[in-house]
């Protein structure tokens, strides 16, 4: 399994080991190799999919503070303007988001917008999980005096 | 329109690499924030940027942390009591002996209160000028959690020799310095550090060149 998961790269250098120390050492690397393909293929989070939604929703001209508007106004709760970005970058390094530099402008002390636009992935992952999540509620019973 | 804390901004244009949260903060403090909600967006971006940094490249976050101590410790065991003794010295005209067995301790202890802090300054300054600012950030609260530490376990212990070479690192966690290193020491780590470094901003493409990025 986890041979087939690292590609056939691992597969040949597991085949060229001769001691038991270099293969020790090329099992414990291909463990956290598969831990960490793991990790990359992660389902998108709750705040990362809020974020990814309101840049869907914003649509042109989402930078941040449209972004967090739209959170705060739909969850109704204030959101802290660093876990936006970090959010924003998280998605970026998925490909599920791109980022452009806007002008510079007196009111930010002449720092550039930044602009994000949610790319196909982006927006197939969003319906993705909505369909997963649809799925995973009409799985639950109904709820009964707030309890399930 | 008043403007924004300057502290805090000063804090987040050092700290934080993407111009876009700087900005954003300074937009929505334009639209009528308040002061705390200013803070406390300030401090969350710092807490999360350097969370999220260390994590990512955790052997540079060590490095800067063994970086600090090691200038620490080697500049207070070649020259902490050297430089101590000799201004109390100066000022006074006693010795270190004499002082302590007259119980005359106070310039003394001012001293190597002085000591301690420009040595914290002086490797906030060094961790600062080879590492980021969240590498910075990093060995600065890994003074705290080392002043922490010692004023339990010195505090605990009751009167306890201190080792020689760790006087002048954990003295000012000590109850005769009032215990003033556990905030203090910390923040002339981050402060010295950050003073020094000067902003080259550049529109064009959003990025501060002058600070040095873990990507390049």
């Amino acid at each position: 399994m986890i041979a087939s998961a690292l590609g056939p790269d691992s597969r040949r250098s597991s085949s060229l080991v001769a001691t038991p120390g270099a293969s020790l050492s090329i099992a414990v690397r291909s463990i956290f190799a598969y831990i960490e393909q793991m990790r990359k293929r992660d389902y998108l989070g709750q705040f990362e999919l809020m974020v990814l939604l309101a840049v869907i929703q914003v649509g042109e001209g989402a930078y941040g503070i449209p972004i967090a508007d739209f959170i705060e106004k739909t969850t109704e709760r204030e959101v802290a303007v660093g876990s936006i970005y970090a959010a924003l970058e998280r998605l970026e390094d998925k490909a599920l988001v791109t980022s452009t530099l806007g002008d510079p402008t007196p009111e930010r002390g002449g720092r550039a917008k930044k602009y994000f636009r949610a790319t196909a992935k982006g927006v197939r992952e969003a319906r993705e999980a909505q369909r997963t999540l649809t799925r995973l509620w009409r799985a639950l019973p109904e709820f009964e005096g707030g309890k399930a | 329109m008043t403007s924004p804390p300057r502290i805090a901004t000063w804090l987040i244009t050092r700290t934080v690499i993407d111009e876009g949260i700087v900005g954003d903060l300074l937009e929505h403090w334009q639209r009528g924030r308040s002061r705390m909600w200013y803070w406390r967006q300030v401090l969350s971006a710092i807490i999360i940027q350097t969370h999220r940094e260390v994590h990512a490249h955790k052997a540079i976050t060590v490095r800067a942390i063994l970086t600090g101590w090691m200038v620490l410790l080697v500049l207070f065991r070649l020259c902490g009591d050297l430089v101590a003794n000799g201004l109390a010295h100066q000022a006074t005209g006693w010795t270190r002996e004499i002082g302590y067995s007259q119980w005359i301790w106070p310039p003394f202890w001012l001293t190597a209160w002085l000591v301690s802090y420009t040595g914290f300054a002086i490797s906030g300054r060094i961790v600062a000028r080879t590492h980021s600012a969240s590498a910075l950030l990093a060995y600065a609260a890994s003074t705290f959690v080392v002043l922490a530490a010692s004023v339990v376990f010195f505090g605990t212990r009751g009167p306890t020799p201190v080792p020689h070479t760790l006087f002048y690192v954990v003295s000012v966690a000590l109850p005769y310095q009032w215990r003033t290193g556990l905030i203090v020491a910390p923040a002339v780590v981050v402060v010295a550090g950050l003073i020094p470094q000067r902003r080259r901003f550049h529109p064009s493409c959003g990025h501060d060149r002058s600070r040095r990025n873990w990507r390049t």
